[in-house]
């Protein structure tokens, strides 16, 4: 079953909402939350984008439970949380490096160009804590993110 | 289409692979794979980037395959069991499962039967990781040379080195056989993301665009193009909706209608075609390495297999 956030921000709040320190989850769909850390000793799979290169400047960290798939489909709902340089820019096309740890060698967390998980994509897969020091396709081209469980094959060009 | 290994690849070929490319026409059926040197498996070759049916693009061409990527996968598990027998360890990370391959998302939906389906949600992915065949906190520091934290750990409790990424990491620095050569693959990835960029300019594809929101106005629905309608908001479920089918469907079928897969990917063979000539020779230098990578896996999976 496909567990989806929904957004955090009702449609009476400006998308570039406060940027608190810790996001809460709503209850229906508790499966992906965000915070501030840049931490990736996550329980089960994260994924923290970073505004700069070389993982500097703000962060948002994504953790989802690591069971089915689970996902983000617009990435415009959210913010760089942390300080740092892009502090309180949207996370929607403005992501440069990313870090994630991925608990099994089934497990991906995928980044998309577009959001609906569509367009080109960077997959993180390859060990335990695979990184971006610069984002391949979706360098600030990044849309929406996906965590996957289990090993799919979907078009995103592999290249080693 | 199965991919076809190209021993040498000249400006000329690509050209030749370009205009066959166009001139083809979208196969009704599901292609099976190969199967490759490693014993195959039954595939649907839509794993290629392309959603159009038959042609994949031409950066694919220095890409691993879903195929290929599944055999490196084995053979790396086989050479980090093998290391992790080393250390004395029991744990075994399984057998990689099967390959599931399922079409691409590159131009938002184009799988009529997932549409109708599944609308824009992705289908429900078969297997899942088995939280109990997972390796314990000591385990990992020695398959993946770091702890929680993600702080390096050189020595195992025991005192033995631990190779840097671990067992696994180290399987991957085995099979690349030498560095990982990142500026190559950069060249690569730009051809794959700016020749998608590129695309959305191009005055064939906006008419496209057009023609397909004509037809998807006429079932009722308003999205200035395909990338609208797989990211509408109102999709954010947790499971599909009928109307969000329905969309889906009339997107899948306008997307028939008009050729727009087609046209799309036509453009884009064309844009990464003028890119792949600009960039051959380093393109050519990052695809032996990607041989000699799946020629390692292969030779890996032969020795160490049964």
């Amino acid at each position: 079953m496909l567990f989806v956030r929904k957004a955090l921000v009702t449609a009476s709040v400006a998308i570039s909402a406060v940027a608190s320190a810790f996001v809460a989850a709503s209850p229906a769909s508790a499966s992906v939350w965000t915070d501030s850390s840049s931490s990736t000793s996550c329980d089960s799979q994260c994924l923290v984008l970073f505004y700069n290169t070389g993982y500097a400047g703000s962060h948002t960290r994504f953790s989802s439970t690591g069971t089915g798939s689970e996902g983000i489909r617009d990435l415009a709902a959210y913010t760089f949380l942390s300080s740092g340089s892009g502090q309180g820019m949207s996370l929607k096309n403005h992501a440069a490096s990313a870090k994630a740890r991925i608990w099994s060698v089934d497990s991906s967390v995928t980044i998309y160009y577009n959001s609906g998980y569509a367009g080109p994509c960077d997959k993180l897969h390859t060990n335990e804590r695979p990184a971006a020091y610069k984002l391949s396709k979706t360098y600030n081209n990044n849309a929406s993110v996906l965590f996957r469980s289990a090993k799919v094959s979907q078009g995103c060009v592999n290249f080693s | 289409m199965a991919r076809q290994d190209l021993p040498v690849v000249t400006s000329r070929a690509l050209a030749l692979v370009a205009t066959v490319l166009m001139a083809t026409t979208a196969c009704s059926a599901p292609q099976v794979g190969t199967g490759g040197k490693s014993g195959g498996q039954d595939m649907d070759t839509r794993s290629s980037a392309a959603p159009s049916a038959s042609a994949s693009l031409p950066i694919e061409k220095f890409a691993l395959t879903a195929q290929e990527s599944h055999t490196v996968e084995r053979a790396k598990v086989l050479l980090a069991n093998e290391c992790l027998r080393g250390f004395g360890l029991d744990y075994r990370i399984p057998e990689p499962s099967p390959l599931v391959v399922e079409s691409s998302r590159r131009y938002g939906i184009a799988d009529r039967e997932v549409a109708h389906d599944h609308g824009y949600h992705l289908p429900p992915q078969a297997g899942q990781a088995d939280a109990a065949k997972q390796p314990t906190e000591a385990q990992k520091a020695i398959l993946f040379g770091t702890n929680r934290e993600g702080e390096q750990q050189t020595t195992s409790s025991d005192g033995r080195t631990i190779p840097p990424g671990g067992c696994y990491g180290d399987a991957e620095v085995q099979l690349n056989g030498g560095p990982l050569p990142e500026s190559d693959i950069a060249v690569a990835a730009t051809i794959d993301k700016e020749s998608f960029k590129r695309s959305l300019d191009d005055k064939r594809v906006g008419q496209a665009f057009r023609e397909w929101s004509t037809c998807v106005e006429r079932h009722g629905y308003r999205y200035q193009d395909p990338m609208a309608s797989v990211s509408d908001r109102a999709f954010d479920t947790e499971e599909p909706t009928q109307r969000e089918r329905a969309v889906a469907l009339a997107d899948m079928d306008c997307k028939t209608e008009v050729g727009l897969l087609k046209t799309w990917g036509a453009v884009e063979t064309e844009i990464q075609t003028r890119m792949v000539k600009n960039k051959s020779s380093t393109l050519n230098r990052l695809r032996s390495f990607q041989k000699r990578k799946m020629s390692n896996a292969d030779e890996v999976i032969k020795r160490l297999s049964n």
